[in-house]
């Protein structure tokens, strides 16, 4: 008789070791995932049965409720009931947990799973992890740049046009109206006068946008800019929020794009075609420099202010000639904007206003930009910043 | 902050290893002529010192301002770079020093730039580079303190939800009423009936699933690119049109007739435009990123016509039910007559 | 005081019962007229958000410069709101004052229900609601969103047990008194949730140590509630939001604003079903002295944050001073200055204002000036210019305000609903404190004429079961 009573407590007590093992492992190796996923398994195996077996109990006794008048606390209460079970319930007991866990352990599995063959979310972190970052010659991953000479930019007054670059960036990368990924601001100068200030996405190396998002959609790449994924992307704009420089957009409506760029294949890199209710950016054109040439709004520009440049071989080119980057940013004392704030941009710049192109700083005003395509873009609609 | 990893580099090793090899070269005017000695080969993040040596004849020449460059490819485009500038010392030499940051230098150059306007021939040599070079652009990290980490979200986190878990338990152990009722009180209903108790146990499960649940989100976050570093990666997918093979249907005229006008050239432009040749071929023809200038480059009509009906390497292919004979005659004149203007 | 003449606890509480029992059983037409005008107003809500889901958030005015508007600061409002259950029933109860009793109950409803309207309002501001899960799939812990998701979940989790849990006796009551009273779904409820409550040793003990544990742990998680909302602002680099006292500001509105909105529902309630001896002037008072001293903190916070960032003027700063004192945003900001933070302290200090209707003035301005106050952090600090552009321009569409009103609505409803299924008043915690307070006067009878017993609460005029 006492040693049946032995056995069974030891079959009631598994359930709460299992519990304390589940916990352990957990706490043990909280960051290797199968380790985690087994550790949790165990630990809400365990749980489940503690649970199961009550709930077997009270139902037990659902039906007398002229049980003696309770005098023990009802913890150990609990102690007594759970030792007073069948041996075949707690077997029974003990089965169903264990099989009500298999669904906790395999979860991340079937989600990665889900995640991975569902074409609307495709990308899931496998899929992302695939990377083959663009390298130097001798494999050292490029770190890009941009060196933009705004002593070389008159924001196209000369060439009687909206700001070339950024028509060139609307047309390579079809920017849904009224996004200008890089956009040129006329600031005011000390003396009266205005400059311009062509701003791409900075691509800080401390981004404030990237630490903000809650599902990793924007994400710093190790060539050191800044992406976003819009396949991923929730649309909760804490990123816009984050961001100091005001350099990202959001698709309030169906994005006005020309229909050739929905046959695309999507890649943050490019950002074609894009998604209703997502966040973009500027992206750095690093599909292009692959592909042997320059962004867009590097090409575009007719008075090569724009350089394109990798930190890592410590080299730049506007297209036309290719010098160290920082000899250039040195011997025109290069700045970043708002490098108080500590983002660290990777976007630099040489100060000016247009003079080496003859612009007379008291004439303001640039022409606005125009998307080629709005009319051919079906069902689409465009909005106002 | 841009030369942040010419600190790291190693200094000054190349510069002792300097093999003179001087070979004269041969003067174009004034038999003015540069000798260098430069290391055969270097590592990245050395920093280099080439000496050159400018004399006239057997005199040393002093003050003359020489330029060393490299040849480097960037961008789709190949350059001389100048690495650096110096004038000669009373001895005719001039020490050029740089950091080796290319992964290959190509053939470099040390030429003579002045003062006096006179041609004299660069002297052209080879630097090597070993392979295998460490990173010298470190960006900076954010500050590390330990502990200060997702482990103590989790430990805290789950603290609050153990607590929440005792709760939703006592309320189960409501539900296992064990005893009957032993107060007197207005409150215990008259005549009260057993109810159930599965309700505790929902709502306990949820509690606990969901806890489990948190805590399985907060450990799956290391695998996510997680903080400001750079880490992970993402679809390295080109550009999606020059993966399309199958024929082009999508855009098109809504209305065919407002691109059937007198104008030949107006209506081959529109249609130029709503066929999106122009994502590719870009405006007016002149050439894109993806694919080659047609402006004025088009020629037969033939020949045209049958690239635009194959598609040739990765353009899509254009069917005469997308596109009539006659559209495409028209695309045809414009891209010629395009041409003309520019040129 | 004569205990003899005190009506006995019996009869008090068989009246009580009766009282807390109307509303579920008899239900008037201005009720039906009410519940109808929810209704529409929150289907009109789902038919602006049916719009919004089509055509995108395009049909708001929110845009690239300004782009959180309405929604999240009503998110802000409704998370503020739900502070009410807190600070009323854990801190109340955690420090045993005892005249908490009557309004526990309606306090942890705002609590649960403003909770989940406010969570609603993050998804409705959401440019892909569809990719909701993302957020399980994908989190990571590192972003304030993220703290939100953790903080709001953990609250709606032990808000609901909070709620839940003290219900149970009263589901019990309600389970034995309403059988074949009410219909077979109500019946059902009440059996099912009272958990086979029969008021047994080891069933008060189980539910006083639920009690315990959760009064006790949702204090914090209220506090870090509010505070990670405050830090998704906190966390970015924007002009008005970098800084450090955002958390406390936060949770001092929050708590400010709940006891605002749960006065004005207890006087609703109160006025609805007659609860005038539970819910008596005393209880608006002491509310109203609470929320007298929240005023005075956020005068205080106020005053801290703009001195701090004001004196020194960075950059930016003086385009955000200049809006919000003198320009665009000057009217309504003297109103919730004044209007919602000096007015109800001058109301709390005069005996003439000290009245039920003075604490109601000042609750329904307090909360008004609350939601200027949560709509002003978002708007403002977006519309701070951060490059050389023109500053943005920003009023909410009516689609916007639709959902809004739909989700003010909902939250109406949810507590109209409420009222007819659930006890909302605490009947075993008032028959307690009642006995307790019995059994201390007729310990003290003598003690200085029983003015005011040691537990603080007032006896002398009329609380709880009069004299017959």
């Amino acid at each position: 008789m006492a040693r049946t009573r032995r056995k069974r407590a030891k079959i009631v007590k598994a359930p709460r070791i299992m519990i304390a093992v589940g916990a352990a492992v957990v706490a043990a190796a909280p960051t290797v995932p199968s380790v985690l996923r087994v550790g949790s398994g165990v630990f809400a195996a365990g749980l489940l049965i503690t649970l199961l077996v009550a709930l077997r109990q009270s139902t037990n006794r659902a039906g007398s409720t002229d049980d003696e008048p309770g005098e023990h606390s009802a913890l150990v209460e609990t102690e007594i009931e759970i030792t007073g079970v069948e041996r075949r319930t707690a077997l029974k007991m003990l089965g169903l947990g264990a099989i009500g866990a298999v669904p906790l352990m395999a979860a991340p599995t079937v989600i990665d799973r889900f995640i991975a063959t569902n074409g609307e979310v495709s990308l899931s972190l496998e899929a992302r992890s695939q990377a083959d970052p663009a390298t130097a010659r001798d494999g050292r991953i490029r770190q890009w740049t941009m060196i933009i000479d705004l002593a070389n930019c008159d924001g196209c007054q000369s060439q009687g046009t909206p700001p070339q670059c950024t028509l060139a960036c609307i047309e390579g990368h079809y920017a849904p109206e009224p996004m200008e990924w890089i956009e040129v601001y006329e600031g005011e100068l000390a003396g009266g006068g205005t400059q311009f200030i062509p701003t791409p996405c900075q691509q800080c190396e401390n981004p404030p946008c990237v630490k903000v998002c809650p599902v990793g959609a924007t994400f710093s790449t190790p060539e050191g800019t800044v992406l976003i994924d819009q396949e991923r992307c929730i649309g909760c704009r804490i990123c816009m929020a984050a961001c100091p420089y005001d350099r990202r957009f959001f698709n309030w409506g169906n994005p006005p794009v020309p229909p050739e760029s929905l046959l695309a294949d999507y890649s943050p890199e490019t950002q074609v075609p894009g998604a209703r209710g997502t966040v973009f950016k500027c992206d750095f054109c690093p599909e292009m420099v692959r592909a042997g040439t320059l962004p867009f709004c590097v090409q575009a520009c007719p008075n090569d202010a724009i350089w394109y440049g990798d930190l890592e071989e410590d080299i730049a080119t506007n297209g036309r000639s290719i010098v160290r980057a920082s000899g250039l940013l040195t011997a025109n004392d290069g700045y970043r904007l708002k490098e108080n704030l500590g983002t660290k941009p990777r976007v630099y710049y040489l100060p000016g206003h247009g003079e080496l192109v003859g612009r007379d700083p008291y004439t303001t005003g640039r022409m606005d930009t125009e998307w080629p395509w709005v009319e051919r873009a079906e069902g689409a609609a465009t909005w106002t910043r | 902050m841009i030369r942040k990893g010419a600190v790291r580099g190693t200094t000054a090793v190349a510069a002792s290893v300097i093999v003179f090899a001087l070979l004269a070269g041969t003067a174009a005017a004034a038999d003015t002529s540069i000798a260098v000695g430069a290391p055969d080969s270097v590592a990245v993040g050395d920093r280099v010192a080439v000496k050159a040596v400018v004399t006239s004849g057997d005199a040393p020449v002093e003050g003359a301002i020489v330029e060393l460059t490299y040849q480097a490819s960037f961008g789709g485009i190949t350059r001389r770079v100048e690495l650096d500038r110096e004038s000669t010392d009373a001895n005719g030499v001039a020490l050029l020093e740089y950091e080796q940051r290319a992964a290959d230098n190509g053939e470099m150059r040390v030429a003579y730039l002045g003062p006096d306007d006179i041609d004299v021939e660069p002297f052209t040599f080879t630097i090597g580079v070993a392979p295998g070079g460490k990173p010298q652009y470190i960006p900076e990290a954010g500050v590390d303190i330990p502990g200060l980490n997702g482990i103590l979200v989790m430990i805290v986190i789950g603290l609050v939800w153990l607590l929440l878990a005792y709760a939703a338990i006592q309320l189960v152990l409501v539900g296992r009423r064990t005893s009957g009722p032993t107060t007197e009180s207005y409150l215990r209903g008259e005549g009260s009936e057993a109810g159930s108790a599965w309700l505790s146990m929902i709502l306990a499960m949820t509690v606990i699933i969901t806890a489990v649940g948190m805590m399985f989100v907060l450990s799956r976050n290391p695998l996510n690119q997680a903080e400001t570093g750079m880490t992970g990666g993402y679809n390295r997918t080109p550009i999606g049109y020059l993966e399309v093979e199958y024929p082009y249907l999508g855009p098109g005229l809504e209305d065919p007739s407002i691109a059937d006008t007198e104008d030949l050239l107006g209506d081959g432009r529109l249609i130029y435009f709503e066929y999106g040749c122009s994502g590719c071929h870009g405006v007016n023809g002149a050439g894109g990123v993806v694919a080659p200038e047609l402006a004025g480059k088009v020629g037969s009509i033939g020949g045209f016509a049958e690239d635009v009906r194959d598609g040739p390497r990765n353009m899509p292919s254009y069917e005469p039910v997308v596109l009539s004979d006659e559209d495409l005659a028209k695309i045809h004149a414009y891209l010629r007559e395009a041409g003309d203007k520019d040129g | 005081m004569d205990p003899m003449k005190v009506e006995s606890t019996h009869d008090w509480t068989e009246r009580l019962i009766r009282d807390t029992t109307r509303p579920v059983l008899k239900t008037t037409p201005i009720y039906w007229i009410w519940l109808a005008f929810l209704v529409i107003v929150f289907g009109w809500g789902l038919y602006a958000y049916s719009l919004q889901l089509r055509e995108g958030l395009l049909v708001t005015a929110m845009r690239d410069r300004i782009s959180w508007g309405l929604y999240i600061s009503a998110f802000v409002f409704f998370i503020g709101i739900s502070h009410a259950g807190t600070l009323i029933s854990a801190i109340l109860r955690a420090s045993k004052a005892k005249w908490r009793a009557p309004v526990t109950r309606m306090a942890e409803f705002i609590t649960a229900v403003a909770l989940i309207t406010g969570a609603m309002f993050v998804v409705i501001d959401l440019g892909r609601p569809d990719r909701f899960f993302n957020v399980y799939v994908f989190g990571r812990w590192q972003s304030p969103i993220m703290w939100d998701v953790m903080a709001i979940t953990t609250y709606l989790v032990a808000s609901i047990l909070y709620l839940y849990t003290p219900m149970i006796p009263d589901l019990a009551l309600f389970r034995d008194r309403l059988k074949n009273k009410v219909g077979f779904f109500r019946e059902w409820i009440y059996e099912t949730a009272a958990l086979d409550w029969l008021g047994t040793s080891d069933q008060k003990h189980a539910l006083g140590r639920g009690i315990t544990v959760l009064m006790i742990i949702i204090i914090p998680i209220a506090v870090s509630v509010h505070t990670v909302v405050s830090w998704i602002f906190g966390m970015t680099l924007r002009v008005g939001w970098n800084t450090s006292i955002f958390g406390v500001l936060f949770v001092a509105g929050a708590i400010f604003s709940g006891i605002a909105t749960l006065v004005i529902v207890m006087a609703i309630l109160r006025k609805a079903f007659h609860w005038e001896e539970y819910i008596t002037e005393l209880h608006f008072r002491y509310l109203g002295y609470l929320l007298a001293i929240f005023a005075v903190i956020m005068v205080y916070f106020n005053v801290s944050e703009f001195l701090t960032v004001g004196f020194k003027l960075e950059e930016g700063e003086e385009f955000a001073f200049r809006q919000l004192f003198l320009e665009d945003f000057a009217g309504p900001f003297w109103f919730y200055i004044v209007l919602g933070l000096v007015v109800p302290v001058l109301i709390m200090v005069f005996p003439k204002t000290r009245s039920i209707p003075g604490v109601i003035t000042a609750a329904v301005l307090v909360d008004l000036a609350m939601f200027i106050e949560r709509y002003f952090i978002v708007v403002t600090g977006l519309r701070v210019p951060l490059m050389p552009y023109e500053p943005a321009d920003y009023f909410p569409t009516w689609q916007e305000w639709s959902i809004f009103a739909a989700g003010l609505a909902f939250f109406a409803l949810m507590i109209t609903i409420a009222v007819k299924v659930f006890p909302m008043l605490a009947v075993w915690e008032m028959v307690e404190e009642r006995e307790d307070r019995l059994a201390n006067h007729l310990g003290k009878e003598l003690v200085a004429n029983g003015s005011l017993d040691a537990a603080g609460s007032a006896h002398n005029s009329e609380p709880t079961g009069g004299v017959p």
